[in-house]
């Protein structure tokens, strides 16, 4: 035999080690909750039997030491000779080593896809449908001692189960033996070419469709031909015979007459056909992508399979109990994104054992079941799926938040953010909260990267949270990355695709719109200040910086992403179409604004932008852009100070972030005090004051700084809630420049007040 | 050039794998056949060649999409039948200029592995055959040229020709690219 034979009978043996110790790994688990049924027990000492018998065949004497030292602890364990615990502790690790010397990863998928095997016998190991069974998996986590006192639907679901998955697994494991006919290995890179050629199939597809307009065309013209035929025929008929000319041309005429005929149905018909063969074309070749697309997708359960075991330790760690539900493990998707879904999930899942749900004690305190439950459920919705983690803990604690918050100076002290802003503030880069971080989900890792995570899938991430009842994160995910829909835009000549998952959306705005503030040029569009970058200056691909200037209509692509907003200003909007994304390769795959290209009807390749890249750069190219337009303005001018004083966070937050938007350096203070103190410290062009505020009013303030001999000189302007003219002449008594009412607030009045005062 | 880190992984993998592949082949002369297949081109009026074994395919020039952000000389992306390809400007690789029109140039498909790259030149000359032996030690064009990327120089035609190794160019540029990224 020679050597090859037996790397690949090796590589056969991995493979059914896989799946053999991933079924094992569920089985031991399942086995934690009902210590006392010896069907699960003989169905582990089989699967470590056969383990034993195969490692040894193929000459793997590691693997199968290993296998034979868990024998062994099995069969003391059955026979109670061994503590429990201990006993699961060491089969667990034994897994491991076992799992590492076979070189496989600690979790994620080897690099192919098992096709229907893992589809199929996963499903069948991991949840286990049956009839009555709404494809439900349960198992209770946590100490052996927590395990009979399951919650009772928990018991009766797992009761009902254990039948089933009892034939399952067994049905696997047959599989898993015999498994030829319905199924076969394949690697990757032949369903990656599969797929590739599929869209280069509906490229073509595409571009036949010009194809039948020309034969359309085609029919038309010879339509109009036998048409003005016949007309000449009319013509001739009236004109008088002339020495049997006449008729020797009537001749010629009824025989052109005939072929035209001929050439007007047959291209008639022709059309016809090219039409019709188009659209059943059409259909199958959708057909085929589909189909060649749900060759990658893998079912949810493909990854739920790695769960159970995780919650487990996690539990036992963190000294919690937890009953984790799987819903929905029968959607699929794609096998890349899914992949790429663990360590989020993961992630979220530590969160939630150790910090959500609370310790047994104190859940019966709080008069909860004393075991925890955390549901994990997939749901198809639309064009996407839904990952819902849940858990029915303590909910996120705003107060600890707003500490954590304040300690990282991202609110201040006065600030009064909404539950909801306060809970966003987690997926902020460095908030990781440094007095929850503990051995099991302080990893240095935020819920930042998780975020950062799911934006590369084109996914999204929320949280809600109750105090006292619980955490519901929710992920959104497409169920392919190989099919995207884009908006083609032009610039500078070239055609770029964006897609549309960035693009909030797309309006035209005229040149004389654009206000340049501080050499920022933004637009105010329903009642949102919104700064504008033209995307050929962003890309390189033009020196001109300023839209302003542009003649007509300016096309805007309005991109938002966290609170970010930016109008990229195209030269047309061409229109929105489903694309295949082809990757691009070495020495253009490390491009960050670029994320692929595509290729058009007419063979043109187009790149695709990845726009939260787009975003970033033109954020770094600020200066830059400031610097253009302030040269084309020909003026040079720094960022204007203005300081804002007002007691109500609200419409301090909502004038600093109408003045930031516009380039101004804003600093804000609580009161009047406050703001003089800092009046005192930095040199200000503007104040901005409330008239009701503590310890010193908008009135004494003005007052004051009108009267200080180095600040006097600075203008003041009162926005105030008192509409009356005596109030405004108090004001206007007291100093200040300009008073402006908040009934009638409007950012274009505030800003141009603003902008006069200042005087540039 | 840029300054090599020598303790970088990557940049040391590099250097690996090109000390290795330079003791496998040596140079071509060295490679069993008797004699050498090469296709002549034009870049920047000189004659340079490949050996026709790195080559693919070769079409016509038909215009190329922009890539904002790519490396000076990357010209852009064409389309061949479906796959999407890089096109890259060989006299900028070589530091002999920079191709001013692409109007009428060849594209060049090269045969490196997991790269899907082209080269432009501005006009085919001939393939010509030529006996191993022939091949001598670039001594020549060596001060002409960045780096090793020329492993012989042939007289053809009583012209001295340099001939290029399309696997060391592309390679050492990519990872260049790369090295420069991280």
């Amino acid at each position: 035999m020679s050597f090859d034979i037996d790397s690949s009978f090796i590589e056969t043996f991995k493979e059914e080690a896989a799946e053999r110790i991933e079924n094992l790994t569920n089985l031991l688990i399942r086995f934690e909750t009902e210590p006392d049924n010896d069907d699960i027990m003989s169905e582990i000492k089989r699967e470590a039997h056969t383990l034993k018998g195969s490692s040894k065949m193929v000459g793997l004497s590691e693997v199968s030491d290993r296998s034979h030292q868990m024998e062994n602890i099995l069969i003391e364990l059955y026979e109670k000779k061994i503590d429990h615990g201990l006993a699961m502790t060491q089969v667990f690790s034994i897994l491991d080593e076992i799992s590492e010397s076979l070189g496989f990863p600690r979790r994620g998928a080897p690099e192919e896809i098992n096709v229907a095997v893992t589809s199929e016998a996963e499903t069948g190991s991991t949840s286990g449908i049956g009839e009555g069974d709404e494809g439900v998996q349960n198992s209770a986590i946590g100490g052996p001692a927590g395990a009979s006192s399951s919650t009772g639907t928990a018991e009766a679901q797992d009761g009902a189960q254990a039948e089933n998955d009892q034939q399952e697994t067994r049905s696997a494991a047959q599989a898993g033996l015999a498994k030829s006919g319905e199924t076969m290995r394949v690697s990757i890179s032949k369903i990656d070419k599969l797929i590739n050629l599929t869209g280069e199939t509906i490229i073509y597809q595409i571009q036949s469709l010009d194809d039948v307009g020309r034969a359309d065309e085609l029919s038309r013209q010879s339509r109009r031909c036998f048409s003005s035929f016949q007309d000449l025929e009319l013509m001739l008929s009236r004109l008088g015979s002339m020495n049997g000319t006449r008729d020797a041309v009537v001749g010629q005429l009824a025989a052109l007459k005939e072929h035209l005929r001929t050439l007007n149905h047959e291209s008639l018909e022709f059309y016809r056909d090219l039409k019709s063969a188009y659209s059943k074309r059409d259909f199958l070749t959708r057909e085929l992508q589909q189909t060649a697309l749900s060759v990658r997708m893998l079912p949810v359960n493909s990854i739920y399979g790695m769960f159970p075991r995780a919650v487990r330790e996690m539990a036992q760690r963190t000294l919690k109990e937890v009953s984790l539900v799987l819903n929905g493990g029968e959607i699929e998707l794609d096998k890349k994104i899914l992949e790429s879904l663990v360590d989020p999930l993961v992630h979220i899942i530590r969160n939630a054992v150790d910090h959500g749900i609370e310790a047994p004690e104190v859940r019966m305190q709080n008069g909860k079941p004393k075991i925890g439950t955390l549901t994990i459920s997939a749901l198809q919705r639309g064009d996407h799926v839904e990952l819902i983690i849940e858990d029915d803990g303590r909910g996120i604690d705003p107060e600890k938040l707003r500490r954590v918050a304040i300690e990282k100076q991202m609110i201040r002290p006065g600030d009064e953010p909404t539950r909801e802003e306060l809970i966003n503030l987690l997926f902020r880069p460095g908030f990781s909260t440094s007095t929850m971080i503990t051995d099991i989900s302080g990893r240095g890792v935020g819920l930042d990267v998780v975020k950062k995570n799911l934006e590369e899938l084109n996914g999204t991430v929320s949280i809600v949270s109750e105090e006292g009842k619980g955490t519901t994160f929710t992920l959104k995910i497409p169920f392919t990355l190989a099919i995207t829909r884009v908006l083609f835009i032009r610039v500078s000549d070239e055609m770029f695709a964006l897609p549309t998952t960035s693009v909030e959306e797309t309006i035209r705005i005229s040149a004389d719109e654009v206000r340049t503030l501080q050499n920022k040029e933004t637009v105010h569009i329903r009642d949102n200040t919104i700064p504008l970058a033209s995307l050929s200056f962003v890309l390189g691909l033009s020196s001109e910086a300023s839209v302003k200037r542009r003649a007509g209509k300016l096309p805007l692509v309005i991109l938002r992403r966290h609170d970010q907003v930016l109008g990229l200003v195209v030269d047309e909007l061409i229109g929105e179409q489903e694309v295949v994304v082809k990757n691009l390769k070495p020495p253009v795959d490390q491009i960050k604004e670029v994320s692929g290209a595509t290729i058009l009807g007419d063979g043109t390749v187009v790149l695709i932008l990845d726009l939260s890249n787009v975003l970033e750069r033109t954020r770094g190219m600020e200066d830059q852009i400031s610097a253009a337009i302030s040269e084309a303005e020909g003026e040079k001018k720094g960022a204007a100070k203005v300081l804002i004083a007002d007691d109500s966070l609200i419409t301090r937050e909502l004038v600093r972030n109408i003045l930031v938007t516009c380039g101004f350096e804003v600093d804000v203070a609580f009161d009047g005090i406050d703001a003089f103190e800092k009046a005192l410290q930095k040199r200000y062009d503007l104040l901005l004051t409330d008239v009701n505020m503590p310890r010193l009013n908008g009135i004494d303030l003005t007052k004051k700084i009108k009267r200080d001999k180095k600040l006097g000189s600075t203008p003041v302007v009162i926005v105030s809630s008192k509409e009356s003219n005596e109030d405004r002449l108090l004001g206007i008594e007291a100093g200040a420049d300009a008073y402006i009412t908040k009934g009638n607030f409007d950012q274009g009045d505030l800003l141009e007040v603003v902008e006069r005062l200042i005087g540039r | 050039m840029q300054q090599l880190d020598l303790n970088d992984e990557k940049i040391r993998s590099l250097i690996n794998e090109r000390t290795k592949r330079l003791s496998e082949v040596g140079s071509i002369r060295d490679t069993y056949s008797e004699d050498l297949n090469l296709l002549c081109f034009l870049v920047k009026d000189e004659v340079w060649a490949v050996p026709i074994s790195q080559v693919k395919e070769i079409f016509p020039f038909s215009g190329a999409t922009l890539i904002p952000g790519a490396p000076g000389y990357v010209i852009g992306l064409t389309n061949l039948r479906g796959a999407v390809l890089t096109l890259v400007d060989i006299s900028q690789m070589i530091g002999v200029g920079s191709t001013d029109s692409l109007n009428g140039s060849q594209v060049i498909v090269a045969d490196v592995a997991d790269i899907d790259i082209a080269f432009v030149a501005d006009k085919l000359v001939d393939i010509v055959r030529v006996p191993r032996s022939s091949v001598e030690q670039p001594l020549w064009i060596l001060d002409k040229v960045e780096g090793d990327f020329v492993v012989g120089e042939a007289t053809i035609a009583e012209q001295l020709i340099g001939i290029l190794d399309v696997n060391r160019i592309f390679s050492s540029k990519v990872g260049d690219q790369n090295a420069g990224r991280k």
